[in-house]
């Protein structure tokens, strides 16, 4: 395990009733750094990133099996707290998800659960709105609903409700999938300067934006990981032949 | 030339006309082609096989349905009002509102409706203290809390709950909650208001729990998965975002209550008594306005007195407050979605 390595998985899988899902999957992700875990649909890359803050706890039916390894702890230990986990490792979801709440309160709310004063409350949710680059659009109608932004907006509104709590990891599961392009090119922008602060491991279907946020890229197939490297190297000589021909357009 | 022949069947099956019957030709090169389109009809026909006869006939005959309704409801209107000008003739309105004392069988008459109305209140208010916070507590371990198989039970318990007779329940105040309660109050009556409010209370807790469990159970699964992932804990995110989002369908659910409490009647009769009096002592006997109106049509009272009248004045003021209920509901509920 390398030393930079933040989170890493040893020998993970997961099954939904019979149909195995993820297989023996054991990969090291680094802090500051752009992971893009990429493979055609049901090739089991999203259930792998809701397996790292097990955000597949709330499916029926599912059985994990090996170890996610954070901060030394294994989180699917019978002594961990999933709760506290996924304060650490924050998600973002495919479809922008803000809470019927305002632009601030959306923020503010987790927050404050966390027993964060008011004033301290109020310094957090601009820092973050700031840091998602959504402080310039909002700062005059902050309470103001959070559905009166467009999606762009929303799901940068996501990634700083995430970011407000300061986790060290952020899933994002397709951000972009609903977005248009100018608003997919901002998240882009965003995530490339997120990568200062946070591990950021990225499910995209779309592997031109693999190829431009990254910096590590794993193709995911049927369960199994196929090639994990540095995506320069993956998009121009990639060492097995079926990652050749997912990238050249001859499956997907 | 299937699709022409085609066109052509079409065609006389519509009733109309049919031009030139050559319409298909062979040109010079010994094609089979179409020079021209058959004519086809396309105005509007009552018998025309696309079933334009049974489209309208049922679309009159929905209206004719949508209509009866609305008829019912002036018909009504019309009859309470026109028993009430006869009953106002008599008595003043003012008298009518403001009188504290309902003796309408003693002589003399007394009719001030306030006791009846506070009885009916009192029942209202009473089992929605009861039945609010049990149906939405119930409804949200349904939703959010509940183990699959136990979900199917407590469901099943609940539409067993909501399928008892009204009267059972009366008599049950009757028979078993009240002799209880004097365990625990002595000074309680025979028939009392708390005993009524208790089963009306358990009465609209199905109402109040699956309205308000529909409405916690349509707030969207995503919202859920942004408060988990935000490392909120389920009752966290069941009180700050489920419940706020579901909050419109609870304020429902406690108005349908409240307007089956206000309403129900043989409970009420059996349990609470025939004593109509200004009071909020949930110990004594009351009479609610329902209680009123079973007690006059049961009694022989003889059309068109007015002791007979006064049973529309009543219907009509219960008609009043459940409207009134109703539209303060739906005033709230929009408030709450503008607000969102």
């Amino acid at each position: 395990m390398g030393l930079k390595s933040i989170i890493s998985t040893s020998h993970l899988s997961v099954a939904y009733g019979d149909k195995v899902a993820v297989e023996d999957v054991s990969l090291e992700f680094e802090s500051r750094e752009v992971s893009a875990l990429i493979g055609p649909s049901g090739c089991g890359k999203s259930t792998f990133l809701r397996a790292l803050n097990r955000m597949n706890d709330f499916l029926d039916d599912v059985r994990t099996s090996g170890q996610v390894i954070f901060h030394g702890q294994n989180i699917y230990d019978s002594k961990i707290d999933p709760v506290l986990v996924r304060r650490r490792i924050g998600m973002v979801f495919q479809k922008p998800n803000p809470f019927p709440k305002s632009i601030y309160e959306n923020v503010a709310w987790a927050v404050r659960k966390f027993g964060f004063k008011e004033n301290e409350v109020r310094e957090r949710v601009e820092v973050a709105l700031k840091g998602a680059a959504l402080w310039a659009e909002v700062k005059d109608r902050l309470k103001s609903s959070a559905f009166e932004l467009s999606g762009g907006q929303q799901q940068r509104l996501c990634i700083a409700r995430a970011m407000a709590l300061g986790p060290e990891v952020i899933l994002m599961d397709e951000p972009c999938s609903a977005l248009d392009p100018i608003a997919t090119a901002k998240i882009e922008d965003l995530i490339a300067e997120l990568k200062e602060q946070f591990c950021i491991i990225v499910v995209t279907h779309n592997m031109q934006q693999a190829e431009r946020i990254s910096d590590r890229t794993v193709f995911f197939l049927n369960g199994k990981v196929i090639e994990s490297e540095a995506t320069s190297h993956i998009f121009n000589r990639p060492r097995e032949e079926l990652t050749k021909n997912y990238l050249t357009g001859r499956f997907g | 030339m299937g699709l022409t022949k085609l066109n052509l069947k079409a065609a006389s099956a519509e009733g109309s006309s049919i031009g030139d019957p050559s319409l298909t030709s062979v040109d010079s090169h010994g094609v089979a082609a179409v020079h021209a389109y058959p004519q086809v009809s396309l105005a509007r026909s009552w018998n025309s096989p696309s079933g334009n006869f049974v489209e309208q006939s049922l679309q009159y005959f929905l209206f004719a349905c949508a209509l009866s309704s609305v008829l019912t409801t002036f018909g009504i209107v019309f009859i309470l009002l026109k028993e009430m000008s006869g009953f106002f003739s008599v008595v003043s309105v003012w008298e009518f509102f403001t009188g504290t004392q309902w003796f309408p069988l003693l002589s003399p008459a007394r009719f001030g409706v306030l006791p009846l109305v506070s009885g009916t209140l009192m029942i209202a208010l009473g089992s929605c203290l009861i039945a609010v916070p049990i149906g939405l507590l119930i409804a949200i371990f349904l939703s959010e809390y509940c183990p699959r198989g136990f979900r199917v039970i407590l469901k099943s318990a609940l539409e067993l709950l909501a399928g008892i007779p009204t009267v059972v329940y009366g008599y049950l105040a009757l028979t078993f909650v009240t002799p209880q309660l004097a365990k625990i109050f002595p000074q309680i009556e025979v028939f009392n208001a708390l005993s009524a409010c208790i089963v009306v209370g358990i009465m609209i807790i199905p109402t109040i729990a699956s309205v308000t469990e529909d409405a916690i159970h349509s707030v969207p699964g995503y919202l859920r998965d942004a408060g988990y992932g935000l490392g909120m804990r389920r009752y966290q995110i069941v009180s700050s975002i489920v419940f706020p989002a579901a909050i419109s369908g609870f304020v429902a659910s406690i108005i349908l209550g409240l307007s089956r409490a206000i309403g129900e009647t043989m409970a009420v009769t059996l349990a609470a008594g025939a004593s109509p009096k200004l009071t909020f002592n949930f110990f004594e006997s009351i009479q609610t306005m329902t209680a009123f109106i079973v007690q006059v049509s049961q009694g022989d009272t003889p059309a068109g007195t007015i002791e007979y009248q006064s049973i529309f004045v009543v219907g009509f003021c219960l008609f009043i407050m459940t409207l009134g209920t109703n539209l303060i509901a739906q005033f709230v509920v929009r408030r709450i979605h503008h607000r969102i």
